[in-house]
């Protein structure tokens, strides 16, 4: 799988390239840097139980990314986000590279498709470039779990009517993909539990976490502890449909069941485990008044490994507040999540729960220019850092500031 | 007669070529109707109004058309000037005027000719709730009415007159209605009121930002 995507997106990247040479291309990108002080605590990038991307008291790289676009004909554009971080395995990569097709139609219902690797658009939170969110730099438990085991290998077709156009103030879209990859989702959830953070996976890279006893040992499942996220290991296809209703662009409804139909018996040689991985994501957002908007989002579902060995039922969600003043954007966001097992390997424990608070606040200072400051506390209860001899239950708190440049 | 002279000599001087027409456009509940785009047309064939061609802007602004509604003279030319934030790919299926503004090519010219009189419809392909409209008038005297609901044409000669109205939000019979008025000079003021309610607004499609689908 992993030649294959490499394969496939080199393909489509060398295509891009050179309709690029021939046609309009366009550049956007940004640039952010933080001033943190954290608690310390060692994240699951450095095989600590930390769930924060920040460490310590630092100065950061906290996102880069560029974004190309490039119009090949009337019906065809190539969009691929290319990312960049100083931590983690790899440090250059993309998160996202994916045609779209969309002919000019003048049909009250219209047909478009999505083909390469790419998120399925349930998020609500992260509608700004590069799949970051315009509200806040930490990212809820739900969305910053899909930026690090979520993507897709394959292809979404999709139905739209735009309310507008037929004088209604009710739109709708339905999305339904087939794809290969993302066998392993699920992993992190029951083997480190949500996270909250800003780092997406690049499509090539491994995400690591803690060394669990359990994990290692090889009366149990002698498996790595990281995880290759977008592998495909068992071969099967995996679907997700989705369908947004609007009212007006007052109040976006979207609602997603996701099943990667993974064989949670196959293995690979690196002995990554397929994890048949469901869940349903249901996401509102909804305007208040012009300058107040409320976000909301839950998920539901679960995930299970080998013969029932890690079997984990999970739920989430997160409900927000943004305030907009001018060239000011206040946000506040609560957090909460629960990863509950049912199996029959006691010795692998997977219970954990949290809850997480956010306070952002971001001045578009310029066009090109945004600074920010945010509040962040993360609350943690992780059964199997009992096994690291740790302590269960672990907060933490940061307070970042951040300068961004946007181009 | 001296003073008669004067007055007569008035008299002929405005009904050639000073006459003023105000249309005032009200909906059935009398609010007065801003934006409603007013055109009329002389039965006089041997009647040439000045028709000076100008160039005029749509422009892209926060993903929306600004402004919502532009009325031109057939043979204009619109600029769609490519300023915003984020790209467009602006288009129309109406019959008037059938085209599309390509962002598949580098050199692409923005200026698009409108020959034919007719409601021309602006959408874009990649953020769909965006609408425009381009109202293409057969005759050059149009305009549209001010924020009193009031549209104001000078210099009109004498003569029969026809009336039409025009916004999206107008019933099909409110605007195959024509009104006639014999001639501006004795009849210096047209009340239209409609005679079916307005179709809903949603402009409020327009006012939310940060609502987007995934590029």
């Amino acid at each position: 799988m992993h030649k294959l995507t490499l394969s496939t997106i080199a393909f489509v990247a060398s295509l891009a390239a050179q309709m690029a040479y021939a046609q309009n291309v366009t550049f956007e990108g940004r640039i952010e840097a933080n001033a943190v002080a954290a608690t310390h605590a060692d994240s699951w990038q450095s095989k600590g139980i930390g769930l924060s991307r920040t460490e310590h008291n630092s100065l950061n790289l906290q996102q880069s990314f560029v974004k190309a676009k490039v119009a090949f004909n009337r019906d065809w554009r190539f969009t691929a986000v290319l990312n960049a971080y100083t931590d983690g395995e790899k440090h250059l990569g993309l998160t996202q590279a994916f045609a779209r097709y969309k002919p000019i139609v003048p049909n009250t219902i219209k047909f478009s498709a999505r083909l390469g690797f790419f998120y399925p658009s349930m998020s609500i939170e992260n509608t700004a470039n590069g799949w970051l969110s315009p509200y806040s730099y930490t990212q809820s438990a739900i969305n910053s779990w899909i930026g690090e085991e979520l993507r897709v290998l394959g292809a979404e077709a999709s139905w739209s009517l735009n309310g507008r156009k037929q004088r209604s103030p009710w739109s709708w879209r339905v999305n339904l993909a087939a794809y290969k990859g993302n066998d392993p989702l699920g992993s992190l959830l029951t083997w480190r539990g949500f996270a909250m953070h800003n780092r997406q996976s690049l499509h090539h890279s491994r995400v690591q976490f803690a060394n669990i006893p359990s994990v290692i040992n090889s009366t149990t499942f002698d498996s790595p502890t990281w995880v290759a996220p977008f592998s495909e290991i068992d071969g099967k296809i995996g679907v997700y449909a989705g369908m947004h209703i609007s009212y007006l662009r007052q109040t976006n409804l979207r609602y997603y069941f996701y099943d990667n139909r993974a064989n949670p018996l196959a293995v690979n040689k690196q002995r990554l485990y397929a994890w048949r991985t469901k869940f349903h994501s249901l996401a509102l957002q909804h305007q208040l008044s012009s300058a107040w908007r409320f976000m909301a989002q839950y998920m539901d579902g679960d995930t299970l490994m080998g013969d029932n060995q890690v079997q984990a039922d999970y739920l989430a969600w997160y409900a927000a507040i943004s305030h907009t003043a001018g060239k000011h954007r206040f946000t506040a966001r609560y957090d909460n999540y629960k990863v509950y097992e049912n199996d029959s390997l006691p010795e692998d424990p997977n219970n954990s729960n949290g809850s997480g608070l956010t306070l952002n606040w971001q001045w578009q200072f310029s066009k090109h220019i945004e600074w920010g400051i945010e509040w962040h506390q993360h609350k943690s209860t992780v059964s199997n850092r009992a096994l690291l001899n740790a302590p269960v239950y672990l907060r933490q708190s940061q307070l970042l500031f951040v300068s961004a440049y946007t181009f | 007669m001296q003073k008669y002279c004067y007055l007569l000599l008035l008299f002929t001087f405005s009904s050639i070529s000073f006459a003023q027409l105000s249309v005032q456009v009200n909906d059935m509940n009398n609010n007065k109707l801003s934006n409603i785009v007013v055109e009329l047309k002389f039965s006089d064939p041997n009647f040439e109004a000045p028709a000076a061609l100008r160039e005029n802007t749509m422009q892209q602004v926060d993903q929306q058309f600004i402004p919502h509604i532009l009325a031109i003279h057939k043979g204009e030319v619109v600029h769609f000037p490519d300023t915003d934030t984020v790209q467009h790919h602006v288009y129309s299926f109406s019959k008037a005027r059938t085209f599309e503004i390509a962002i598949y090519q580098k050199e692409v010219s923005r200026k698009i000719n409108f020959d034919a009189p007719g409601i021309v419809e602006l959408g874009c392909n990649i953020h769909d709730w965006m609408l425009g409209y381009i109202y293409v008038a057969e005759s050059p005297l149009y305009t549209k009415t001010n924020a009193s609901g009031e549209a104001i044409f000078k210099s009109l000669p004498s003569g029969p007159i026809e009336v039409n109205v025009w916004h999206p939000r107008l019933s099909e019979n409110d605007i195959k209605k024509t009104y006639f008025i014999k001639a501006a000079n004795t009849q210096p003021t047209l009340h239209i009121t409609l005679s079916e309610p307005l179709l809903p607004s949603y402009a409020d499609f327009d006012d939310i930002h940060g609502v987007g689908d995934y590029e």
